[in-house]
């Protein structure tokens, strides 16, 4: 029998949606330096804490020349999301021929961060050198690469 | 006398088979949403870029836009009901527009899985999956960004 009733087409309306979120950036404000020192004949170390607390085995450490400083970057991204830290490590710092290792880096926060209300927040670095005996004098630099990486 | 019984059984089974070829729809053709297509969390750059979401639920990125984290990440699924072992065709919009905090999206090429036609089964019940992409411009606003779009059928 005929169904006049039976309708042959028919429409639904559905929703779609996406979520477009800031990207997570990192800028370097302050330099890790591990100020003015003095090798003796025994191979030591110096270690900045993130506060920019220097301590040191097998070195004079020298109360001339910049102050130790610990490392700060500007994190910058969506308020709330948290973010994962990595850094490079050891690296090598340069003065002409000479060399010397910077490793063991530790941050604050750890092991990732929180942005606050605004999508900010600071990251400390601190990192311990390595100092030869006798080691050469100079003026060392060089450069280590922290990346942040959302959640 | 048989033959003329004969001949009335062939001319009742021809004209029963007429019948049933011009009989219309007994069932209305239907199309529901089960649930709705998602991009999930995306990463806006400087470099515009599109993201692809498939019938399967596969997420794919091109160009600056980078992927943020999957959840909720889907392709949408439609429940498509009527005659059983009736073919049907899907017809699919040709672009939607996502819009949230005064940013806009366009989401275009829309795909399904079955594509273009179906058929209702013995069961008269169909699943439809649609995928489609999405085209993320440079340095797009940050915000959850929504919008809707049809999806029609219709007996073959």
């Amino acid at each position: 029998m005929l169904s006049a009733g039976a309708a042959t087409a028919a429409e639904d309306t559905s929703p779609v949606d996406a979520e477009i979120v800031a990207a997570i950036s990192i800028t370097n404000t302050v330099g890790l330096n591990f100020g003015q020192l003095a090798p003796t004949a025994t191979a030591g170390s110096v270690t900045v804490s993130t506060v920019g607390g220097r301590t040191g085995t097998n070195v004079t450490l020298l109360a001339t020349g910049d102050p130790a400083t610990a490392a700060s970057f500007d994190v910058a991204g969506e308020p709330a999301f948290t973010y994962s830290i990595a850094i490079a490590s050891p690296i090598t710092i340069t003065s002409g021929a000479n060399t010397m290792s910077v490793g063991t880096f530790v941050t604050d926060p750890t092991p990732g961060g929180t942005l606050d209300g605004a999508g900010a927040d600071t990251l400390l670095v601190g990192a311990t050198l390595s100092v030869g005996a006798n080691q050469a004098a100079g003026a060392y630099t060089g450069e280590f690469t922290a990346t942040v990486v959302y959640n | 006398m048989n033959i003329k019984s004969f001949i009335f059984i062939v001319v009742g089974t021809a004209l029963l088979a007429i019948l049933l070829a011009r009989a219309a729809a007994a069932l209305s053709v239907l199309v529901t949403t089960n649930s709705g297509l998602s991009f999930g969390q995306l990463i806006a750059t400087p470099v515009p870029g599109t993201v692809t979401v498939t019938p399967a639920g596969a997420r794919i990125a091109s160009g600056g836009v980078a992927l943020g984290n999957g959840l909720g990440v889907a392709a949408a699924v439609f429940t498509v009901t009527g005659d059983p072992n009736a073919s049907y065709s899907i017809t699919l919009p040709v672009a939607a527009t996502l819009s949230g905090r005064g940013s806009s999206m366009t989401v275009d090429t829309f795909t399904s899985n079955p594509s273009g036609s179906g058929n209702l089964g013995a069961r008269g019940t169909q699943t439809v999956a649609v995928g489609a992409t999405l085209h993320v411009g440079a340095t797009q606003r940050p915000a959850a960004h929504s919008g809707t779009y049809a999806i029609s059928v219709s007996y073959n």
